[in-house]
């Protein structure tokens, strides 16, 4: 039954909107392109054929416009899931997403729900140029009443994705193009994935490596390679941002003693300043070498290759930054 | 993908009128430049782009030296 069933990243996603989309049919799809074009990346393949134009909605270029609609929806008693083409155009729409979507329920003292989720993708790493390949998860951390998940692998796209479309709440789900073709077992029958439940994809016990979306498969490499060395590296992914699973995080560092954190943001304000604040405040005593972090430098993504490689965070640097605090 | 599949042939007609190069043509031609003047304008600016592509293609890719100093004073 559960077989070896390997698909790609965005082919998970395109899965979870259609059977969601089955199951449910107040679910509605709204975006630029997404219809007849299909998603400039193709995410929503077939969804216009099967559903019909009146679930499968192309928007004008207008996000505020678009996650505003969607908001009105949802409070009539629709489920919209909104696709914004590029995680840089979240300015666009950040009147309707962070100073209503997530705020409908408290407004109301409770008597309404907004239950909108928001998929974009993000680009760091691709040579889109820097407006176009910007990743600031942290920003929608400081925005309480927004759940964020970050897939790192087709498993959890899809039950991430699920789980969201499912919930009451509003949902920012992040998407990393670089993904959209990896390959991974998911498996033919319904599941979901929990919001704020972190993932232990590797086991160690040296350090632990809590790695966020596109930068978990470098951990993985990296840890393959320190085993080599004799160093045993942990990595844990935390899926979701909100709710953070704070718990597994904690655990690990007591655990191990040694925390790196490698994240494809802006080092400055990131999200792993936010862990290590945490782990400052309930983990410090267990802390047997600095916390160390490892994400782009504090500049616009350049667009000319040699410069990008220099700026992203790769494996390589992970390796010589574990190095150093393990030995 | 049929780029008319979401406007008409008269829609699409109508907004190529708009076009602002064509208007500005028509105007610069009416407050008496010449045809000859404004080809030599369209001439000097394709020769600039070549000129930048051939620098493009010769140069070595950017430090990231000189890719801080177009960010930070």
């Amino acid at each position: 039954m559960a077989g070896n069933r390997e698909i790609t990243y965005s082919k998970a996603i395109n899965e979870a909107l259609r059977e969601e989309m089955e199951r449910d049919e107040n679910i509605i799809l709204m975006g630029e392109d997404i219809a007849v074009f299909e998603g400039v990346y193709k995410i929503t393949r077939g969804l216009l054929d099967r559903f019909g134009p009146e679930r499968v909605r192309d928007t004008p270029i207008s996000e505020n416009a678009i996650v505003g609609a969607a908001i009105g929806a949802s409070l009539l008693g629709l489920r919209p899931v909104v696709e914004i083409m590029y995680m840089d155009f979240l300015n666009e729409c950040a009147d309707q997403l962070v100073n209503h979507l997530p705020k409908m329920r408290f407004m109301s003292g409770g008597k309404l729900e907004a239950p909108v989720t928001v998929r974009c993708q993000y680009s760091v790493g691709r040579n889109t140029g820097a407006q176009h390949t910007q990743f600031f998860p942290a920003f929608y951390m400081n925005v309480p009443g927004l759940n964020i998940a970050l897939p790192s692998t087709p498993y959890d796209a899809k039950g991430l994705l699920k789980s969201a479309i499912r919930s009451g709440a509003p949902s920012l789900f992040l998407e990393c193009a670089k993904l959209y073709n990896l390959k991974g077992h998911v498996p033919d029958e319904d599941y979901t994935v929990p919001f704020g439940s972190a993932k232990k994809i590797v086991e160690g016990e040296d350090v632990v490596v809590m790695a966020l979306s596109l930068t978990v498969p470098m951990a993985v490499s990296a840890s393959e390679k320190l085993r080599k060395k004799g160093i045993s590296v942990m990595v844990l992914d935390p899926r979701t941002l909100s709710p953070l699973d704070k718990d597994s995080i904690l655990d690990a560092v007591k655990k191990t003693g040694r925390l790196v954190i490698t994240e494809p943001d802006c080092k400055t304000g990131g999200v792993g300043a936010e862990i290590s604040a945490i782990v400052a405040e309930e983990a410090i005593d267990y802390l047997d070498a600095p916390v160390i972090r490892i994400a782009t430098p504090d500049i616009p993504s350049p667009f000319s290759p040699p410069l990008l490689d220099r700026y992203m965070p790769t494996e390589e640097k992970m390796v010589e930054e574990i190095e150093k605090i393990v030995r | 993908m049929d780029p008319l599949a979401g406007r008409t042939k008269d829609e699409l007609e109508e907004w190529m009128g708009k076009d602002p190069l064509k208007i500005l043509e028509k105007k610069l031609l009416h407050d008496g430049l010449t045809k000859a003047e404004l080809m030599k304008i369209d001439e000097g600016i394709n020769e600039k782009i070549l000129d930048a592509v051939e620098f493009a293609k010769k140069s070595d890719y950017p430090t990231w030296n000189l890719m801080l100093k177009s960010f930070t004073n």
